[in-house]
């Protein structure tokens, strides 16, 4: 799983963005392994995720890295179950135990 | 710095308003105003305007000066402030500024919203604009998807649990029940509000607000010209704003909201009063889960203490902080980009003592809590007579 570390402050983001002038980030791989910080399954969505009702959603705190919104795929979660990355598509990251 | 005071205020009924345009809204809502204060268009020196999703929602861009003019505004600075259900608030708070500093006598506020035109899986999709579209909306988050994992994160570290959400709606929709502008009058039991289907778990129907349409307004008067409009004056004393990032999974903790602390924080110094002091409050609960969490985050109760002290009646209008007298956004109805405005409405009325059958013993000191998205914008007031 690709991320972005900060050259100066360590940082980890997914993405990187001007948080100071004269930053510069190097790729880092964070490897896909994480842990569930909150999660909800919807029964109610925007018009083009309609077709995916129910579906579960969590924030995955990622091992070594930031939180990032995430799909879960299989199983449900609760708080504080590992998960790990199954696969990402078209930008969005699915998770599952 | 010079002291401001609200002199007018005016609000359509909340609801669904299929039969008027945006600019319909606006205009009642400001005309009332106006009347309320005897004041003529020609001495409004300009119009803020508080508004989250005209352009999407009814097509409209270039609001403010389309208002303007349907009041009869004419030559004078009309602009529209953005900050998602802080929209109004925000306006208000750049309005204040205005006249404290001296730059204008008279100035209108207005919040509205007209949202009911569309279809709610639209209305959904509109709604979650206000957060990140690169990370979590893009994964299917909505607006109430956000906010359950809110309540979850909150419920797994203090305990909170349904029945603590779900009295945060009962005692609302009690409030709203009493409130002839609310938008769904009618009290609910605990037992309706937790066998109601399920939006996004935890979150059930009667934790979420209303998708609805309507307009508020206030007049901001400099204090020492407040005498010539009204003899009811509330004076502004305390007002801040403050941000934080739009992207929940971006927070270090989800269970409180930094914006919230900051404002308040700010607005407590500058009225030179604390959380003890303030008689009622207006606070944002776009879902039951932001009741409880301003509650805490205002220092009205301990951190983790939020759904037990609603549970025990501390907000209830016989309680120790009274909160929502107007039914709030869950009960009164959440015409997102009028909530702001509405809120100081209901807090210059209930300071006035003209709020009829809901009105409080003790109003003196009126707080409001208006929020934008999960937490990014939050504006506090502060007022009394």
């Amino acid at each position: 799983m690709k991320a972005y570390r900060s050259k100066t402050s360590g940082r980890i983001t997914l993405e990187p963005t001007a948080e100071a002038s004269g930053t510069e980030w190097e790729e880092v791989d964070l490897g896909g392994q994480g842990t569930i910080y909150s999660h909800t399954t919807l029964h109610a969505a925007a018009e083009i995720f309609e077709k995916d009702l129910p579906f579960q959603i969590a924030i995955v705190q990622l091992d070594g890295g930031p939180r990032l919104t995430a799909r879960i795929e299989g199983d449900r979660v609760e708080i504080g179950d590992p998960v790990h990355l199954v696969r990402q598509t078209d930008g969005v990251s699915y998770f599952s135990k | 710095m010079r002291p401001v005071s609200i002199v007018a205020t005016g609000m359509t009924p909340f609801g669904v308003h299929s039969e008027l345009t945006i600019r319909d809204l606006a205009r009642q809502a400001g005309q009332e105003c106006l009347a309320g204060a005897g004041a003529g268009p020609g001495q409004i020196e300009a119009l803020y305007l508080g508004n989250f999703a005209g352009p999407s929602f009814v097509g409209q861009n270039h609001l403010a000066p389309y208002v303007g003019s349907a009041l009869g505004l004419q030559g004078v600075p009309c602009t529209r402030f953005e900050a998602a259900c802080a929209s109004s608030g925000s306006a208000f708070f750049h309005a204040y500024g205005a006249v404290a500093g001296g730059l204008y006598d008279l100035v209108l506020v207005i919040g509205v919203e007209l949202m009911t035109s569309q279809s709610t899986a639209r209305t959904t999709d509109i709604l979650a604009s206000a957060g990140d579209l690169r990370g979590e909306v893009k994964a299917g988050a909505t607006f109430p998807s956000l906010f359950a994992m809110i309540a979850r994160r909150h419920m797994y570290e203090f305990g909170t649990t349904r029945e603590h959400l779900a009295a945060v709606a009962v005692k609302n929709h009690a409030n709203g029940a009493k409130n002839p502008l609310a938008h769904l009058r009618k009290e609910i039991t605990l037992e309706k509000a937790l066998s109601a289907r399920m939006i996004s778990d935890p979150l059930g129907l009667y934790d979420c607000s209303l998708i609805s349409d309507g307009a508020a307004a206030v007049l901001l008067c400099a204090s020492e010209s407040a005498g010539r409009f009204t003899d009811k004056p509330v004076t502004v004393r305390g007002i801040a704003q403050a941000s934080d990032h739009v992207a929940l999974d971006e927070k270090q903790d989800i269970t409180t909201f930094p914006a919230v602390k900051a404002a308040s924080e700010k607005a407590y110094r500058m009225a030179g009063v604390g959380a003890d002091d303030i008689d009622f409050a207006e606070l944002h609960d776009c879902f039951t889960i932001a009741e409880i969490v301003a509650l805490e985050d205002l220092g009205f109760v301990p951190r983790g203490q939020g759904g037990p002290a609603t549970a025990e009646g501390f907000t209830s209008p016989h309680g120790e902080k009274p909160v929502n007298t107007s039914g709030g956004l869950k009960s009164k109805g959440h015409p997102v980009g009028a909530t702001g405005v509405a809120q100081i409405r209901e807090v210059v009325e209930q300071i006035r003592g003209n709020c009829g059958e809901r009105q409080l013993k003790k109003a003196n000191i009126g707080l409001t809590e208006n929020l934008g998205g999960s937490g990014a914008t939050c504006v506090v007031g502060i007022f009394s007579a």
